[in-house]
């Protein structure tokens, strides 16, 4: 056997250079030999790239619905179950406290330096300011608006500039507005500005 | 329920033509293996030659879509794999050409499939440098490349035969050239993969 036939068995079949005649060319042969061994390790190295791919969840089931009524049905179903576990966790993760909201109502909400501000009810907004010598009171933090009487030891406001003052009481806030500056809405339901009023 | 079982099993375990003839006599369940046995395997093979692996998934859809939109047409007179990696092969080489009309080609890419008349370009020097040995996923990351430097009418029989674990056989009718063709490409494939990784095999 010469070492054109043995090349060609090498790159061609190599689980047959076991053989004996093989074996004996490779013995004699050290360009044989070096090919021999570099084809081994590409062989080994090639094997590597086999399964490095993830199949998606429900591939088969996409596939399916595409090609088929009764598999479609039966992605449809799977991905009902999906959405249903997504709804599932999120009404977990609102009575876990994620939100604010304890009492159903949707309330408008605005930002202020990452802290979630609950506004008062119109309603109840109204009657807190028609107190005399009340100030009209935001809470910051995660406490249902009017549910509690606010802690007034902390009110300040001087000079009728608002300021932000931690409870003492609990965890959260209380904004303090003056009696001379109202909340107004605008008509969107979240938008919100500060107004000086006369009483 | 044990009958149920049984056949159950026995189905599992049927020859692709077999599945695909309960498919087009209405099995839905022959067409759900079919998808199970191959759809690793052929995502891996897209995902090799586009490097993309959201694609990969999306050109697997559409090779099983297209397989048994068009079952009817397979005759059985050659494996039901051949004809998979078929379309899967005509699709991701249709991605690649339209990634090169877009001009969205990586260097590696291009190189591979700008080199029409079969003499290589420039082979790039993937040797490790000499003072450390190559980790595991370097020299794989080394193979990819070196892989993807070559010639389309290389690599593809190469990647079908070394890790898609094809026979020349099934080559043959995947790529539509003779028995003779396929093994010179496979052999000129290794050569050439043997240079660019001189030193790391």
């Amino acid at each position: 056997m010469n070492c054109r036939e043995v090349q060609k068995i090498l790159t061609e079949e190599i689980q047959l250079a076991e053989s004996a005649e093989v074996r004996k060319h490779l013995e004699a042969c050290r360009q044989c030999r070096d090919l021999h061994r570099d084809l081994r390790g590409l062989q080994e190295l090639s094997g590597e790239l086999k399964g490095r791919t993830d199949v998606p969840p429900f591939f088969t089931e996409r596939v399916c619905s595409r090609v088929s009524g009764r598999s479609r049905a039966a992605y449809w179903s799977l991905a009902a179950a999906a959405a249903g576990l997504v709804v599932l966790a999120i009404g977990i993760a609102n009575l876990a406290g994620l939100s604010t909201e304890t009492d159903g109502k949707a309330r408008p909400q605005a930002m202020n330096g990452g802290e979630r501000i609950q506004r008062i009810e119109p309603d109840n907004r109204a009657e807190t300011a028609s107190r005399k010598g009340q100030p009209d009171v935001f809470y910051l933090g995660g406490e249902g608006w009017g549910s509690q009487e606010p802690d007034r030891s902390n009110f300040g406001s001087q000079n009728g500039v608002p300021r932000v003052v931690p409870k003492t009481s609990s965890s959260g806030y209380v904004l303090e507005l003056p009696a001379t500056i109202e909340v107004r809405q605008t008509q969107a339901v979240n938008d919100f500005y500060l107004e000086n009023v006369s009483h | 329920m044990a009958e149920t079982i049984a056949y159950a099993n026995a189905f599992s375990t049927s020859r692709d033509n077999a599945l695909v003839s309960a498919y087009l006599e209405g099995n839905d369940h022959a067409f759900q293996i079919l998808v199970s046995r191959y759809q690793g395997k052929l995502i891996n093979y897209i995902n090799t030659l586009v490097h993309d692996y959201e694609l990969a998934v999306d050109l697997g859809q559409e090779t099983f879509i297209r397989v048994f939109r068009y079952a009817h047409r397979y005759r059985g007179d050659y494996q039901f794999s051949t004809w998979v990696y078929r379309i899967a092969t005509n699709l991701a080489i249709d991605e690649l050409r339209r990634r090169e009309r877009k001009g969205r080609f990586s260097l590696r890419q291009m190189i591979g499939l700008f080199e029409k008349d079969g003499k290589p370009l420039p082979i790039p020097d993937v040797r490790p440098s000499p003072e450390r040995a190559l980790d595991g996923k370097e020299r794989l990351e080394r193979l990819q490349a070196a892989v993807d430097s070559l010639p389309p009418k290389y690599r593809l029989p190469f990647l079908l035969k070394e890790v898609e674990d094809l026979s020349y056989e099934e080559i043959c009718n995947v790529l539509q050239i003779s028995m003779g063709t396929v093994k010179s490409r496979i052999h000129r494939a290794k050569m050439l993969l043997r240079e660019k990784l001189a030193g790391i095999l």
